[in-house]
């Protein structure tokens, strides 16, 4: 079952078994896209939570002209804006960065590397940020994002391409 | 050239393939965009933001859903209740136990049965002679 005829089904009949599927499709990648989004793991938790708990109760909102993966994201950047707005919640991603003492070299590489990642994504607006994230992290495709964004193919194309190439200045010092 | 006008593929392949594994097909749609460097760099990026990724802990946990939408009353009873407001009410409950208190515990009060509870001191003078126990 695709995720229009899911969420057909789950409007026509609020099944929880139905529901479950399409949280088990997708809370993951929300979660992951909060994250990076507020930089607050228990902001991103909350957020996701809100999400699907609207979904839950309000699938009638669904437009089934676009994906319910676009649909769930606009709700969590909607979510996500409320919080900061009711939170006062600062967008100092770098200071909100969940830093455990590595105990092996390995894990001391992952780390700095995560954290300079996060450095130099930062230095990106917000605009160019969300672009990366969702075409990288959460492998949305452009027509997804043109979709999710309300914009053209081109001006995705456009951000992204900026946003690689500041965060190949940022990242690849002898670049 | 306009970025706008870069084919889609190109920045599929940047997440998917190194340089040294692109079709020479695919090498020449990246060309006009960005040098063999530049390619690498960026897949480097991407690498990082995905390496990045599975690293992360996403354990989730299935929460309960509400069996039907809440409306009405129940809706009202289940809302959250900001800080200020129980800051407001337990300031007022605190106010008034004030006012309802009684004027004087006096009226209320229950006299003690015995008032005085230390032993009289009994010399043995004066110890009456029929309680002695002296069996």
């Amino acid at each position: 079952m695709d995720d229009a005829q899911l969420m057909e089904a789950f409007t026509a009949n609020k099944s929880r078994e139905l529901f479950s599927t399409i949280y088990q499709r997708y809370h993951k990648e929300l979660f992951r896209f909060t994250t990076w989004l507020s930089g607050d793991t228990e902001l991103a938790r909350d957020i996701t939570q809100n999400v699907f708990l609207k979904a839950f109760t309000k699938p009638q909102l669904f437009d089934s002209s676009k994906p319910l993966k676009v649909w769930l994201f606009s709700i969590a950047k909607n979510q996500w804006k409320n919080e900061v707005r009711h939170r006062g919640v600062r967008q100092n991603h770098a200071e909100s960065i969940e830093l455990n003492v590595p105990s092996e070299v390995d894990e001391l590489d992952q780390t700095m590397n995560k954290t300079a990642l996060q450095i130099a994504l930062n230095t990106l607006s917000f605009e160019h940020k969300e672009v990366v994230l969702l075409k990288y992290s959460n492998n949305l495709t452009i027509e997804e994002i043109s979709a999710y964004l309300d914009c053209s193919e081109g001006t995705v194309k456009s951000r992204l391409f900026y946003a690689l190439k500041k965060l190949r200045k940022e990242l690849v010092p002898t670049s | 050239m306009k970025e706008e006008n870069i084919p889609t593929e190109v920045f599929d392949l940047i997440a998917q393939k190194p340089y040294d594994q692109l079709s020479e097909e695919e090498r020449l749609t990246i060309k006009p965009w960005m040098t063999p460097e530049e390619y690498t760099d960026y897949h480097q990026v991407v690498g990082l933001i995905q390496e990045s990724e599975s690293q992360a802990d996403y354990g989730l946990k299935e929460q309960r859903w509400p069996d039907r939408e809440i409306t009405g009353l129940k809706r009202l009873a289940l809302r959250p209740i900001p800080a200020y407001q129980v800051a407001a009410v337990a300031l007022l409950v605190f106010g008034l136990s004030f006012l309802v208190r009684p004027a004087s515990n006096e009226a209320t009060e229950e006299k003690p049965i015995v008032t005085n509870t230390e032993g009289t001191p009994i010399g043995q003078d004066s110890y009456p002679e029929d309680l002695v126990f002296n069996p």
